[in-house]
Formats: structure tokens, C-alpha cells, sequence
């Protein structure tokens, strides 16, 4: 059966935008072909920079269509869909650009199917790499496009250029011993930027010795090269991708010239940052204003030192390392080989403090503060693991108290802070609540505006935290928020409560008692818990649940302190039974003095207050 | 070949294309446009035009602020097909430069100068890791949106020479002393106050001269504060100044240059 292949040839557009514009073809063609009752066995987009492409192999059309005039309609409807390639938006800007389309290609079997988009006709026509002047090819069938791409040096998907670098890079790191962790988002970026990416390894020229190998990759990275590790370190290696079947030795000496360009250039800024010690370059931090507007980058690593050594205790690091590395940790931000590779910020400064002969375990601390934290990555301890939730806290607290947006880029910035920071306080199994800390300081983030507002911080951090917990565990919104609010501030014993909660859930464990919780409240309560008299108590039912709730009210807080919740919610499941019976047993008693009747109320409250401790039990056990 | 002789080369392949030969103007900013460039935008219908550009634009080397002296080729053309690629490609092919077996890219870019109120899009060439020159869709000069869109290649011509088997050479024999100097004189003259002072000064000469409808001297003090501006930036210890008020006044100022060249134009 007859394939389909429309093709849109453009100069050179950005790789994001040509993966919106694939999307959105995708997303258009499905819908037009399904409008058009066309079917196909398989239907591909993709793109290269120079090229957005739509295939569908088979199609079958109804008899009674003509299939010209049909896919004539269809992809007139698409292209107009897509007229805005040929006025394409520049990332970052708001204005489109003038129409890069070159080239129009729009074949079913043999035949051209008549569409036209900017001023392109539809044509046979489409070209081959650029390295090989881009030689035009005729296609007699849409059937032949693949092929006719692959034999003139262009890759068209972008899984197959992805797993052509993947695959030359394990091989590369291979022949030296140790295949180096690859940034994958690289990797990707390299791929999506080459028509058909070239591998080529080189081996790093002598001519920087004491530059420490991070900033030789940091700098090499930033120019695109993947550096492999060698496990001596005796060479590095890297390998760089380039689009065509280039000469090695034509290339030689511009590739020489751009990594030794890169390279004098961290040499120069890491000569320049060596002046003086790390300790020095800290007061520069004063003439560095905030991203948020909240004082300068000193006022921070002020800030950072009073919430790390606040938390401190809770990680067992000692407080004054801790002030130490907070005190360092910001001050590679105002070096030069930071300014210039900004992912080396805290790389640097642990190289830098190491140099100038501080412990190591504050360079190690000064190393992780800053790192990402992934999925599952087991977080820094002791100083570092202070450091690090200061950090976050600091950056989340000012871009809430700035009135960020949080829909911005540095929305998305303060999303991944929190993300970090539950990382770092779950995986660390940090039992702190972090809204003291924040509260100690609160004058420290004032705006221009007025004073601070640390509460707006904590109501953001809870609502954070209950899209983190279910997103990364799959703990149901509805359970986070069961989690007692005295219990939020602190995001370890919160997810360990709400784990609980929803194993508890889960079970069904909690129906039967929160249905047991419903009929006491509705039983009446009033009054201040603990404020009963069991002298009054005038049933048999009363005593025994009097009993039962004396001997849970003491494990409870005690297994709530050492954070069993689950035993906790066990202990307090045994207590449907006696509830049961009491509510019953009033129930069937008659009228009873006004003393008695008060007495019971203060009862009640003090049960459903001691059910409460562990999360709203009410609540979640509802039907769902 | 060197840079002078590949200039000279390009100018010879641009002229075949019909592009007048514009005067080569003073040392400018990073971020300057030639008054031929600028005004040449503007202008109404199509025009092709020519120059070579002596440039001089501070990088940042981390603190350390480094006065870059380049040479460069630039070609203006307005009322194009869009085939500039293509065209930009055979006039390299034509000196020499011969991109089979090399890889060649062409990087998506943007492009402005806030100063100016001049920005666009287009792509860096970049020939073995090396970049070699740029294309950029002016899509606003001045504030202005210019009809049809201007276009602006741009050869830059150590790294070509580069290229091309010339060893790499300063401009000439001054050029490293110009560059020392001019950092030692960012980094430990440059006194903050004065240069305000004399940015101000420029300006109201530049506001006097557009009041007058006297836009080509108003710009070129409009080019010269853009320099300032650079220089301000460099200074270390400063460089995080904001220099947003300095650039909006003389973004203005370039904005009235262009109404005052457009009313020109239009009567």
C-alpha cells in the first residue's frame, strides 16, 4: 500500500522549537487523518535542524474518496495549521522570524500532492547533508524517503542520531577503562543538533597541569565536548560530535584552537580566583544583590549560616563546621571560573578551599551543598546535609517572600529547591521542623516592601510538600493534608506519618474507626480534653473505654515520639471496640444529670483528641 | 592569506553581488552598528552595502575584564529572498574555504544591542568549533520594525585567516599593548563618577543635536555613549551596576535618531 511523506525544508531552526512544531504535527496529522477515515500501519514525525518531517507508511482510504483530492484537503489543513513555521518564534523572543522554509515536499505513492506553504510549492524534492552541499534529491515514491535520506548523510530520527552518540561514546570509554557517567540532557542536545552526528575522540593536549580536571570538563562541557574519564587520570579524553562525515585531519586544527581557547580561558580565571583565598573573595558577596531583591549574596551567606547552625544539631555535625561552610559556601559565586561555568559553583569553592588548606570535611561539605538532588540519590551527611537544607529553605523563603511568580522560570527554580529539600530531609532522615529555624530569622527577609512573611513560606512549603509525597510516592493529596499541621513543618516525620496514614488506608483500617470516631462526636462533645472526672463515669462501658484510653494515650505519644506511626495507628484501632460499646452503652442509659452529662462530653473530646494525634482519622476513613 | 587580503577578497565577491562599498567607520562597541548599518536598515526599498568594522568589545575573563580588538566584514542587504545561507556559503567557497570534510553549523541565535534598540535572529557560523561569523534578520533597528527585514552577515576575519593556514597574529604590533592597556585601565583607573559624568555630558550633546535634526552626529555621540556604557560594565568591582537606566536613555536617543532619519527619508 501507498506511503505518505511530507517534509518541511527550513534553514537551521532551534531544536526546541522543531520539538514543539513535531509535537504539534503529530498531534494535527493524527487528527486529521482519523477526520479523513485514513489509516496507516505506522505514522512517524521527526525532525533535524533543518528539516520537520511526516511519514505514514500503508494508508488505506475509503474506496469512495478519490485519494488525491483527500490528501489534498488533509494537508492543506495541516500545513495552514502549521503556517506559522514559515514565521517561527526565536526562543526568548516575542517576535517571529522572517520564513526560513526552503524546500516542500509532499508525496503519496508517486504523485505530488499540490499544497503550498509561505510562498514553497509542493515539490519532489528534498536535500541531502549540507557537508555534501546539501545535493538535491529526486523522489519518485514517498516509499524511497528514508532510504534516499540515509544514503545522502541524514539521519531522520532522532532516536537513531541519539543511539549512534550513545553508542560511540560507550565504546570510546571503553578503550580507557571507565565509562564516565554522560549527562544525558547533552547527549540529547547533541543529537537533536546534528543531521548525522560524527564521533570523534581526541585526547586532552599537555599544556594545563594544575588545572583541576572538574574545570577542565566543566569548560569542555560547556562547549559541547563529553569528557570520559580515565581511571588513572593520567589523559583525558573527550569526545565532540560533528554533523557530517568530517576528515579528521581537516578538522584538527579548529578543533585544537576551540578546546585550547576554552581552556585558557578557565586557566586565566582560575589564575585571576588563586590571587587570594577563598575566605577573602567572601566580602565580594556584599556588592552581589539577590536574585530576589532580598539584600545582597552576603546578607544570604548570613542568613545560611544562622538556619544551618540551627539545624545542625538535628544532622550531628558540629556547629562551628557548619558555620564554617556556610560561611565559604556562597563565596565561589564571585570567582571567575563560577561566573564562567556556573554549574562548577560549589565544585569550585570545595577545590578552592582545599587548596587554602581549610578541614576537609568542610571542602567536602562546601563539594554537596549545592549539588542537585536526584530521585533516590542518598543525600550528603553531617555539615554538608546542614548546608544543603539551609540553602534551599533560604531559596525558597525568598522567592515567596519576594511574591515570585511561581509560574516563571524561577518558579520552577523554587519547585526543584523543594524538591531537593524533602529529598534531603526524607533521604537524610532529618527529624527537624524547618519553620523554627525560619521564624528565628524572620526579620532577615524583609523586602522593600515591608516585613518579612515567613507564614506565606510554611503555607507554600505544605502545599509543596503534599505534591511532592504524591508524585514521588504516590501518597493521595488528601492523606498529606490528614498529616496533623503541628506535624508539616517537619517534612521527614510528615512523610513517614503519611506513609502510615496511607498503609492504614489502604487497608481499610481506618473506615471502622473513623465510623467509631463519627458516632462519639455525634454522641456530643464539648469541654477541654483531659478535663473529666472518672468518679462520674456511671456505666461499666465508661470505665473499661477509661482503661483502654489511659493505657493508649501513654504508648501513643510515645511511639508518635519515636516516630512508629503505624503502631500508633494500631494501638489507636483497638480502641473501636470500647468506643463502640460505650456509644451504645449511653445510648440505652435515659436521662442523666446535668454533672454526668458534662462529664461525658469532656470524655468524648478527650478520645477524639487522642485518635486525632496521629493524623485526621475522620477524614480519610470516609468512603472514598 | 591574511585579514587584510581576505577583506579584500570578500569586498571583491560582495561587489559582484552589487553591494556598494560603505567607509570603514570608527572603532566601535560590541554591540555598535555602524551609522551605515543603521540608517543603511532603514532605508526605504532594497540596498546592498559593504564594510569592513574595527571592534572593540570587552569579554569578561571572570573578574578580570579583557578588551578584545577584532576585525570584521560585515554585508547589509536589504530585499532579500532568504537564500542568504546559500550565499554567505559560496562566497566562502570562493575565498578558498571549501566545507566538504569540515563541520560546518549553522546555531540558531538571537542577537540585540539594548542600547541601540536593535535586535534579531539568525544563526552563528561556526566552521570546526570556530566561529566564524553570523546572519541575523534585523527585525528592529532603532525601535523600528524596518520593511523589508534587513539582513547582516558578518565574516570575522582573525578566525578565518585562522582557518585558511595564517598563523595566528595580533592585528598588528600594538594591538596587544592597546589591550593591556586598556585593562589596566578598567581595572584600576576607571573612575566610576567621572565616566557618569562624561556619559551625561554626551548625552545632552547627543538630545541637542537630534533636537536639531542633526541624527548623524546625534548617533555617533549615541555610539560613543554606548562605549561608555561598555567600559562602565567592565569595571571591576562594578560590574554589576545597573547600567539599565544608561542603556534605556540611549536606546531613546537611537529611537529619535531613526524617526528623525525616517521623516528624512519620507519627504
Amino acid at each position: 500500500m501507498p506511503d505518505l511523506v511530507l517534509e518541511i525544508g527550513t534553514d537551521e531552526m532551534p531544536v526546541q522549537t522543531l520539538s514543539r512544531l513535531a509535537s504539534l504535527l503529530w498531534e494535527r496529522a493524527a487528527s486529521e487523518l482519523q477526520h479523513g477515515s485514513i489509516a496507516c500501519s505506522e505514522m512517524r514525525v521527526s525532525h533535524t535542524p533543518r528539516r520537520l518531517a511526516l511519514w505514514a507508511r500503508d494508508l488505506s482510504i475509503a474506496e469512495q474518496q478519490v485519494p488525491a483530492d483527500l490528501l489534498t484537503r488533509v494537508l492543506v489543513r495541516l500545513t495552514a495549521d502549521l503556517s506559522f513555521v514559515s514565521a517561527p518564534h526565536w526562543e526568548g523572543s516575542s517576535s517571529s522570524c522572517i520564513g526560513p522554509i526552503r524546500w516542500l515536499v509532499a508525496l503519496y505513492d508517486g504523485d505530488i500532492i499540490p499544497v503550498t506553504m509561505g510562498s514553497v510549492p509542493s515539490d519532489r524534492l528534498t536535500r541531502g547533508h549540507r557537508a555534501d552541499t546539501s545535493p538535491i534529491i529526486t523522489l519518485s515514491n514517498a516509499s524511497e524517503y528514508r532510504a534516499s535520506l540515509s544514503s545522502a548523510s541524514v539521519v531522520i530520527d532522532r532516536e537513531n542520531r541519539l543511539n549512534m552518540v550513545r553508542e560511540g561514546l560507550a565504546a570510546a570509554a571503553e578503550e580507557i577503562d571507565e565509562p564516565s557517567s554522560i549527562d544525558e540532557s547533552l547527549l540529547e542536545g547533541i543529537a537533536a543538533a546534528a543531521e548525522y552526528p560524527h564521533l570523534l575522540k581526541w585526547d586532552l593536549p599537555n599544556g594545563f597541569p594544575n588545572l583541576p580536571t572538574d574545570f577542565i570538563h566543566a569548560a569542555l562541557q560547556k562547549k559541547g565536548f563529553v569528557p570520559l574519564a580515565s581511571k588513572d587520570e593520567s589523559r583525558t579524553r573527550f569526545v565532540t560530535v560533528a554533523d557530517g562525515k568530517v576528515d579528521r585531519q581537516r578538522v584538527r586544527s579548529g578543533l585544537e584552537s576551540a578546546f585550547s581557547s576554552c581552556l585558557s580561558r578557565c586557566w586565566s580565571c582560575f589564575s585571576e580566583d588563586r590571587q587570594r583565598p577563598l575566605a577573602e573573595h567572601v566580602h565580594a558577596l556584599r556588592d552581589v544583590p539577590h536574585k530576589d531583591g532580598i539584600g545582597s549574596l552576603w546578607d544570604k551567606m548570613e542568613r545560611l549560616r544562622a538556619l544551618a547552625t540551627g539545624i545542625a544539631p538535628s544532622v550531628t555535625a558540629e556547629a562551628s563546621l557548619v558555620d564554617r561552610v556556610a560561611f565559604l559556601c556562597q563565596a565561589d559565586l564571585v570567582t571567575g571560573v563560577v561566573q564562567s561555568f556556573p554549574s562548577l559553583h560549589g565544585v569550585a569553592g570545595a577545590i578552592y578551599a582545599r587548596l587554602d588548606g581549610e578541614p576537609e570535611e568542610a571542602c567536602l561539605a562546601i563539594g554537596v551543598h549545592a549539588l542537585p538532588i536526584a530521585p533516590g540519590t542518598q543525600p550528603p551527611a553531617g555539615a554538608g546535609l546542614a548546608v544543603a537544607l539551609a540553602d534551599r529553605l533560604d531559596e525558597i523563603a525568598t522567592a515567596v517572600v519576594a511574591g515570585n511568580e511561581l509560574n516563571t522560570r524561577r518558579g520552577r527554580q523554587v519547585v526543584s529547591g523543594c524538591d531537593d529539600l524533602f529529598r534531603l530531609a526524607i533521604g537524610g532522615e532529618i527529624d527537624v521542623d524547618l519553620s523554627a529555624p525560619l521564624h528565628r530569622i524572620e526579620d532577615r527577609y524583609r523586602t522593600t516592601a515591608g516585613k518579612g512573611k515567613c507564614k506565606e513560606v510554611t503555607d507554600y512549603l505544605d502545599g509543596e510538600l503534599s505534591r511532592f509525597l504524591e508524585t514521588e510516592y504516590g501518597i493521595a493529596r488528601n492523606v498529606t493534608a490528614a498529616v496533623p499541621l503541628a506535624t508539616r513543618g517537619n517534612p521527614y516525620r510528615a512523610f513517614l506519618c503519611a506513609m502510615a496514614l496511607f498503609a492504614a488506608q489502604e487497608k481499610g483500617t481506618l473506615s471502622g474507626l473513623a465510623e467509631s470516631i463519627e458516632r462519639l462526636a455525634q454522641s456530643g462533645v464539648s469541654g477541654e480534653s483531659g478535663k473529666f472526672d472518672p468518679a462520674l463515669f456511671a456505666t461499666e462501658a465508661e470505665r473499661i473505654l477509661w482503661r483502654e484510653y489511659l493505657k493508649a494515650e501513654g504508648k501513643i505519644d510515645h511511639l508518635i515520639g519515636q516516630r512508629e506511626f503505624a503502631q500508633a495507628i494500631d494501638h489507636l484501632t483497638a480502641l473501636q471496640g470500647p468506643i463502640d460499646r460505650y456509644v451504645e452503652s449511653i445510648g440505652m442509659a435515659g436521662p442523666v444529670e446535668e454533672n454526668v452529662k458534662a462529664n461525658r462530653l469532656a470524655f468524648a473530646a478527650s478520645i477524639i483528641s487522642l485518635l486525632i494525634r496521629v493524623g485526621d482519622l475522620r477524614a480519610l476513613g470516609r468512603k472514598r | 592569506m591574511t585579514a587584510e587580503t581576505i577583506a579584500l577578497h570578500l569586498q571583491e565577491f560582495w561587489r559582484a553581488e552589487g553591494c556598494l562599498t560603505a567607509p570603514q567607520y570608527a572603532v566601535l562597541g560590541d554591540r555598535g552598528l555602524t551609522p551605515a548599518l543603521f540608517f543603511g536598515a532603514l532605508r526605504n526599498g532594497t540596498w546592498r552595502a559593504c564594510q569592513v568594522e574595527e571592534v572593540a568589545g570587552y569579554s569578561d575573563f571572570g573578574q578580570r575584564p579583557y578588551l578584545r580588538l577584532h576585525r570584521r566584514f560585515q554585508v547589509i542587504l536589504k530585499g532579500e529572498k532568504g537564500e542568504t545561507q546559500d550565499v554567505y556559503l559560496a562566497c566562502l567557497r570562493e575565498l578558498g574555504v571549501d566545507p566538504s570534510g569540515h563541520d560546518l553549523r549553522f546555531v540558531p541565535e538571537s542577537w540585540d544591542s539594548p542600547c541601540l534598540a536593535t535586535r534579531g535572529y539568525g544563526w552563528g557560523v561556526q566552521l570546526d568549533w570556530v566561529r566564524i561569523g553570523s546572519i541575523c534578520y534585523l527585525r528592529e533597528v532603532g525601535g523600528i520594525t524596518p520593511d523589508p527585514i534587513p539582513i547582516r552577515a558578518i565574516y570575522d576575519l582573525e578566525p578565518l585567516a585562522m582557518f585558511m593556514g595564517e598563523a595566528l597574529e595580533p592585528a598588528d604590533d600594538l594591538a596587544p599593548l592597546a589591550e593591556d592597556q586598556f585593562e589596566k585601565y578598567v581595572r584600576e583607573q576607571t573612575d566610576v563618577a567621572r565616566l557618569n559624568s562624561i556619559f551625561d555630558q554626551v548625552l545632552k550633546e547627543s538630545d541637542e543635536a537630534i533636537d536639531n535634526g542633526l541624527f548623524f552626529p546625534a548617533y555617533d555621540l549615541a555610539l560613543v555613549c554606548q562605549r561608555l556604557i561598555e567600559t562602565l560594565a567592565a569595571r571591576r568591582g562594578h560590574v554589576l551596576l545597573d547600567l539599565s537606566d544608561h542603556r534605556d536613555k540611549v536606546a531613546q536617543l537611537a529611537h529619535r535618531c531613526a524617526n528623525a532619519y525616517l521623516e528624512v527619508q519620507h519627504a
